[in-house]
């Protein structure tokens, strides 16, 4: 037993040994290694929760769903337009209650099955009797319909805002082949089933899921689209990001799709064969305050916090070109930034009153969170308050808000909306029940704007309220908004066909993906 | 038989040994041996004699080849052809292999504990076949069953012919035996010594025969040498050597050994002081500072062997061609007080103890009666295990007996004297600190314990300086007089003795028995003395017990048993007592 | 012949002998000594050796590689490395001997009372003891942490809970084999009480393989620690902790090596010293 933890120290000094070595030696393998394989490397930090559509709800693993499944829309490269996917057209009534979409003819499955509405319909029904977190995007629907084979039509309980981007959402309803939904039924609508296998219409199958090892995505080739260039993918799963950079050095790897330490980044600029690419994502850095206890019920507090932590010039030392400060409560492109504005003026500043604080933050394995929310704590130490930091993980985020008198005074942690629509951020983020508000905002005129925003049939009025509700969090502090992030990939240079979409953190489009 | 000088040149035919002027020192600045010069001649038997710190075990190791590497060596030993101090380990091997067996003290380390007698004689022998032969010529009884023993399973005495077997299966031409028979009982060892005279004869080796006492190797050797301070003293045929001794220390050691006739009212004569500090010799004669007839000279240069002007030998003496007159320390023993107090100072009354578990349990004493009368003597006398030591720890209440009156009488709880007086002292704690231990619950002010220790210490003849000492930072002989110290700080009513002088050399058990004697009498003590030397009980107890398992064979007025044993055990005790008579 | 006085001839007691058991070392345990000393130098002097504060950045600015303005260059938050390893050197090894303190002072008293009474005493404690070994450290670290929250105290409570059963084993190993002995019957003739004779007589021979062991694990703490703090269960931010400040730099060990390796180059060589200290002392005690 007393030897055990010997392992971080051993490790450590391997990899700096490796380290040493491979500075000298990379880009020698990966001429040879880039030019003729047909194999994509990737390799994610830990494994995805599941492969399972209905249930997958995080955000490493996007690249699977995405290339495995699709739904009937999409949004469209580097932009929050929605495009056809299975679906190559659709109407909305003019109450917003109805939408009608007409479906791609053509497309199978992978397993053969043809695809039509009604395995569009079994797919959303499986969705709401699966019932785990993402379902609710289908539930306002009242009813399903389906009245030729290349027809549904959704009935909406009540005016839904952003439906339509629930629908282009990389956790909102994929079809799944309905053959195999119900020859692996079970008992829990094939749930065992989908945690190891996939079978959607997407460009590339699921061959092989290997937990805690590898995953395998091999190219369909009997995709209705521009079929893949890329005949398989292999994912491995490397836990420690300095292995990962080994291996995208020597070539074994393709693309470190995220967590790249930013600091780290001018060490890989100088290398010929690697390319760093950064993309307009909606991951937005966030400093929640627990209004609901001292010391930050006191708004003056939370403003002097603001104001403390000098965020302009914390976000340029720790993201350097790959983050700006937030201008608004809403990422840009999801919202006119103008319509919820944020700033906070820095100051050095003693604060009055200032006294110990709990903070907290979510690790990532880019030491970004860490580095910024030390950065913090040295300076609202310097402002005069007594800030014990320390690193938690996501899970145990989402308990403080049933105990909040317990809960920490302060959180850092990076999120991003469902959808690139306002609703889907301001709802989870400072709504009063929302699942991301994790230190418990709680406004009523906050939930009563997000309602009206909702349920406004005219997109103007809608940005309208939910500008406003920003602006009341904005006034309240209750959220500061640090830093607009970019989705960093560094990535081989060879590689073409990179294409991104910025509601779709961490992930590319492999089908168009190519050496 | 001309006067050999062992300057000579080595015997080219007939000596199995050949030592000449050989030097070894340690590290730490012991210098063990200073210039010894030795030849066994084949068939010979040589008795090393010499008191512990006097290199004789040292010499032993050098014939084998088995010094630690640490030791610096010169001179050399020629062991049948090979110079063993110069060759490699695996020459030295090779040649213990051809040449050489040994014997030591304690066969238990010496034998693999994990391999059935029969295998370790055949690894030496070659085959079974000649092991059990080596067996049965050790005289082992029933050679076939205890060749499938295991050393912890045979007696002390059949492990050491084992042992025997051992040394002797290769037909070496030396056996090297150091103390072989100090650990064991008197009447093994009486065996054990004539086995050896039997098996010399019979296989023609020669043995050296390293021992601390004088009579021991009496009893077997051809020859003598006698080692003092890592110099020979004296080298001579056995006869001569004890019939007239030229080296002072050699008439010294013959004169202090405790004879069965030794007067009992007299104290043992005793020589002054003790060896010199290994590290530090005199640059003269090692024994001039305890010598009666050394002369200012002696302390200036060391004397070189020379033919002995006394019989055949050698002797280093400057003195030697004078007639040998010892002067010894001898004083009247005094006479215990006779006010002899009607209460004894103990009495078991039908004492018995067993020990081990409920379904294996072996009695140990069994019904046994004492008397101790008040500032009487008694000697319990017996073999090992035959109980002697339980009851000495029940009388003094160490152990518990299963059943039977113990009555200890007026004056307090008995102390004891261990057998090893080192032991018996905590290692970690001031000689001062012991002592005054002792003292408290007397409930003195610390200066008068402080006071009581240097009495206690002043009264065993150490100097009060010692107080700031730990035990082994003193000699062996200056731990026993603090142990002795400690038992009679607070004077007992019944001084209990457990073998105190089994573990010293002759001139050192004289002292301690003297010593013993005149506490007793100064302080009006009871003692009750156990030992497994008839000779020693005699002297120091009025009456002598002798026991054997668990019980008590014969009891008596103590020349009495002596001079007419009429137990077969005590008989064979008696017939055991080493004479310092050639044979 | 007969001399009427009785004469005790007076003895010599031989001079007091200091032998240098120093010189008796091997060079790598002299080294892991002297490095050893140094190393408790540092740690108690860290204060008056850094060159700047643990936690205030410089005005060189984060991620300076050793030489320019820092010796070893500054970490991601522009902090002086140098001085926070010399901090984190001093943490490790004052959080090693309280460690070890508890666990001598707690296990000693346990193993001297379960030795000394013997008997069902000393099958209740030893049964109890064994329990405590059988929790697993790190596992427990992790319990307590959870249930105290972070902080260096706790962990050393946790650690500290499965240390001392060794040193109780030792200690009532040592006394059971001394009670034996016949200085204690002696002790005991001489009326010693039982209190005395267990502190006096019985617990000082445990005192040498209690500092080997102590003096090994010195080295185990370091790492032991040094790992909890590394998995995040030490100190919280920004204290400098050795194994933190591994853990924290990992993801600039390509770029810039300094700010992970030093702090664990440090974790290595104080194991490395301790534990080569700790055979320099058993050698020292072995010849007593």
């Amino acid at each position: 037993m007393r030897r055990h933890l010997l392992a971080p120290v051993v490790v450590l000094l391997i990899g700096a040994a490796l380290a040493a070595c491979s500075s000298s030696s990379s880009g020698t393998k990966a001429a040879n290694a880039s030019s003729t394989t047909a194999t994509l490397h990737l390799a994610y930090l830990a494994d995805m929760s599941t492969p399972d559509p209905d249930v997958f709800y995080d955000i490493e693993g996007n690249t699977v769903i995405l290339s495995a499944y699709e739904g009937l829309v999409k949004y469209a490269p580097d932009s929050t337009t929605i495009v056809p996917a299975l679906a190559t057209s659709w109407d909305i009534s003019p109450d917003k209650l109805t939408y009608t979409f007409h479906l791609r003819q053509g497309v199978t499955f992978q397993d053969g099955t043809p695809f039509n509405a009604d395995a569009v319909k079994t797919s959303f029904q499986r969705r709401l009797d699966v019932n785990s977190a993402p379902a609710y995007m289908l539930q306002p629907v009242a009813s399903m319909t389906t009245p030729d084979p290349n027809t549904i039509v959704l009935t909406l309980k009540n005016v839904v805002g952003p439906f339509m981007d629930y629908m282009a959402s990389s956790w909102g309803p994929k079809i799944i082949s309905p053959k195999a939904l119900a020859d692996n039924a079970g008992t829990d609508h094939a749930q065992t089933w989908l945690k190891t296998n996939a079978d959607g219409t997407g460009p590339f199958k699921l061959t092989a899921f290997n937990r805690g090892q590898n995953y395998e995505l091999t190219r369909f080739d009997g995709y209705w689209g521009a079929k893949a260039k890329f005949a398989k993918v292999d994912i491995r799963i490397v836990p420690d990001m300095g292995t990962q950079r080994l291996q995208l050095q020597s070539g074994d790897l393709d693309v470190i799709l995220h967590s790249f330490p930013v600091a780290e980044i001018p060490s890989v600029q100088g290398n010929s064969s690697l390319a760093v690419k950064d993309f307009s994502s909606y991951l937005q850095s966030l400093l929640y305050l627990n209004t609901n206890k001292a010391p930050f019920s006191d708004l003056n507090l939370r403003k002097a916090v603001a104001g403390a932590i000098q965020r302009d010039s914390l976000v340029k030392e720790v993201y350097g070109s790959y983050g700006t400060p937030a201008t608004s409560s809403y990422a840009p492109g999801i919202l006119d930034q103008s319509l919820a504005p944020v700033s906070y003026p820095p100051s050095t500043a003693k604060v009055p009153g200032a006294g110990p604080i709990n903070f907290v933050y979510t690790a990532d394995e880019s030491g970004i969170q860490r580095r910024m929310a030390e950065l913090i704590q040295q300076r609202l130490n310097a402002a005069g308050f007594n800030a014990t930091l320390k690193e938690v993980q996501n899970a145990q985020v989402y308990d403080y808000v049933n105990d909040l008198k317990n809960a920490p005074d302060m959180l850092l942690m990076t999120n991003t909306p469902d959808a690139a629509h306002p609703d889907t951020w301001a709802r989870i983020l400072w709504g009063s029940k929302g699942g991301l508000n994790f230190l418990g905002y709680n406004s009523p005129k906050v939930d009563q704007l997000l309602d009206q925003g909702a349920q406004a049939t005219d997109k103007t009025a809608a940005d309208q309220a939910y500008g406003q509700a920003g602006r009341v969090l904005n006034d309240d502090y209750g959220i500061l908004f640090i830093a607009n992030a970019r989705d960093v990939m560094v990535m081989r240079k060879d590689l073409t066909g990179v294409q991104h979409v910025p509601n779709y953190p961490w992930a590319l489009n492999l089908g168009a993906l190519g050496r | 038989m001309t006067a050999v000088l062992e300057t000579a040149p080595p015997r080219s035919t007939g000596t199995v040994l050949s030592v000449r002027d050989l030097r070894i020192s340690f590290p730490g600045g012991v210098n063990a041996l200073r210039g010894v010069s030795l030849d066994v001649g084949a068939g010979e038997i040589v008795g090393i004699v010499g008191e512990s710190g006097s290199g004789k075990t040292v010499l032993g190791l050098a014939a084998l080849g088995l010094l630690p590497s640490t030791a610096e060596v010169s001179g050399a030993a020629m062991l049948g052809d090979v110079e063993m101090l110069a060759a490699g380990a695996e020459d030295r091997r090779l040649a213990r292999k051809r040449f050489a067996g040994a014997v030591f003290q304690d066969p238990m380390t010496s034998l693999n504990p994990t391999m059935r007698v029969g295998q370790q004689v055949a690894e030496a022998a070659g085959s079974m076949g000649a092991a059990l032969e080596m067996l049965r010529r050790a005289r082992v009884p029933e050679p076939e069953r205890r060749a499938r023993q295991y050393p912890h399973e045979l007696s002390g005495g059949l492990r050491q012919r084992v042992m025997i077997a051992m040394a002797l299966a290769g037909s070496p031409a030396l056996v090297v035996a150091d103390e072989p028979t100090t650990a064991l009982d008197v009447t093994v060892q009486k065996e054990i010594l004539k086995l050896l005279v039997e098996l010399r004869g019979e296989t023609g080796a020669s043995i050296l025969f390293v021992t601390h006492d004088l009579a021991v190797a009496a009893e077997l050797a051809d020859r003598i040498a006698v080692l003092y301070a890592g110099r020979l003293a004296e080298l001579g045929p056995t006869a001569d050597v004890l019939s007239n001794p030229d080296h002072p220390y050699t008439a010294g050691l013959l004169a202090a050994r405790l004879q069965p006739e030794s007067p009992r009212g007299v104290a043992l004569p005793t020589l002054k002081g003790e060896p010199p500090d290994p590290r530090a010799h005199p640059p003269g004669c090692p024994f001039a500072p305890r010598c009666a007839l050394a002369e200012p000279a002696c302390d200036d240069e060391l004397p070189e062997p020379a033919p002995a002007p006394g019989h055949a030998g050698s002797v280093a003496c400057r003195r030697s061609g004078e007639p040998t007159r010892v002067v010894l320390d001898v004083y009247e023993r005094p006479r215990p007080q006779e006010d002899a107090d009607p209460v004894p100072a103990l009495r078991l009354g039908g004492i018995s103890k067993s020990f081990g578990s409920r379904r294996n349990s072996r009695l140990v004493v069994d019904d046994l009666s004492l008397e101790v009368p008040a500032a009487g003597a008694v000697a319990l006398v017996g073999e090992s295990g035959c109980g002697k030591t339980t009851t000495l720890r029940i009388a003094v209440g160490l152990e518990r007996a299963d059943t039977g009156a113990i009555d200890v009488g007026p004056g307090g709880r008995p102390q004891l004297v261990f057998q090893d007086a080192g032991a018996s002292l905590t290692p970690w704690m001031t000689i001062g600190e012991l002592l005054e231990e002792r003292v408290r619950s007397e409930g003195l002010a610390a200066k008068e314990r402080k006071q009581r220790a240097k009495d206690a210490l002043a009264l065993v003849g150490l100097p009060a300086d010692v107080t700031s000492r730990r035990p082994r930072e003193l000699s062996g002989g200056q731990r026993q007089r603090v142990a002795i110290a400690r038992a009679v700080v607070v004077p007992p009513a019944l001084l209990a003795c457990d073998e105190p002088i089994s573990a010293l050399d002759v001139s050192l058990a004289a002292t301690v028995l003297n010593l013993l004697s005149r506490l007793r009498a100064e302080l009006g003590m009871a003692m009750l003395f156990v030992t497994h030397d008839l000779a020693a009980a005699r002297y120091v107890g009025d009456r002598v017990a002798v026991m054997a398992d668990g019980r008590i064979v014969e009891e008596g007025p103590s020349e009495l048993v002596l001079a007419a044993p009429s137990h077969p055990v005590t008989r064979a005790l008696v017939d055991a007592i080493p004479r310092l008579e050639a044979r | 012949m007969a001399v009427a006085e009785p004469i005790i001839s007076p003895l010599v007691i031989p001079p007091r002998q200091r032998t240098a058991r120093w010189m008796r070392l091997g060079r790598l345990e002299k080294g892991g000594l002297v490095v050893l000393a140094l190393t408790t130098f540092v740690a108690v002097a860290a204060p008056l050796l850094a060159p700047h504060l643990p936690n205030v950045p410089l005005k060189v600015g984060p991620f300076s590689p050793p030489g320019h303005g820092a010796v070893l260059g500054t970490d991601d938050l522009a902090r002086d490395i140098l001085s926070r390893v010399l901090y984190g050197i001093r943490a490790s090894w004052f959080s090693a001997l309280v460690v070890i303190a508890s666990g001598v002072l707690v296990g000693g008293v346990v193993g001297l009372v379960a030795g000394t009474a013997g008997g069902r005493v000393d099958v209740v404690l030893m049964r109890i003891t064994d329990l405590f070994l059988a929790l697993p450290g790190p596992i427990l670290a992790i319990a307590v942490i959870a249930a105290l929250g972070p902080s260096l105290q706790h962990t050393l409570i946790a650690v500290a809970i499965v240390w001392w059963p060794w040193y109780a084993r030792i200690v009532r190993a040592e006394v059971r084999a001394q009670a034996v002995r016949a200085h204690v019957d002696a002790a005991r003739l001489a009326g010693v009480r039982r209190v005395r004779l267990a502190v006096r007589h019985l617990l000082p021979a445990a005192i040498p393989a209690v500092l080997v062991t102590a003096s090994l694990d010195v080295g185990n703490l370091v790492l032991t620690l040094a790992g909890l703090s590394f998995i995040g269960l030490g100190s919280p931010p920004p204290a400098p902790e050795l194994g933190a400040m591994a853990a924290r730099g990992m993801p600039y060990l390509l770029g810039h090596p300094w700010i992970p390796l030093y702090p664990a180059v440090a974790v290595f060589v104080l194991a490395f010293a301790a534990n080569l200290a700790g055979d320099g002392v058993r050698d020292l005690l072995e010849h007593q």
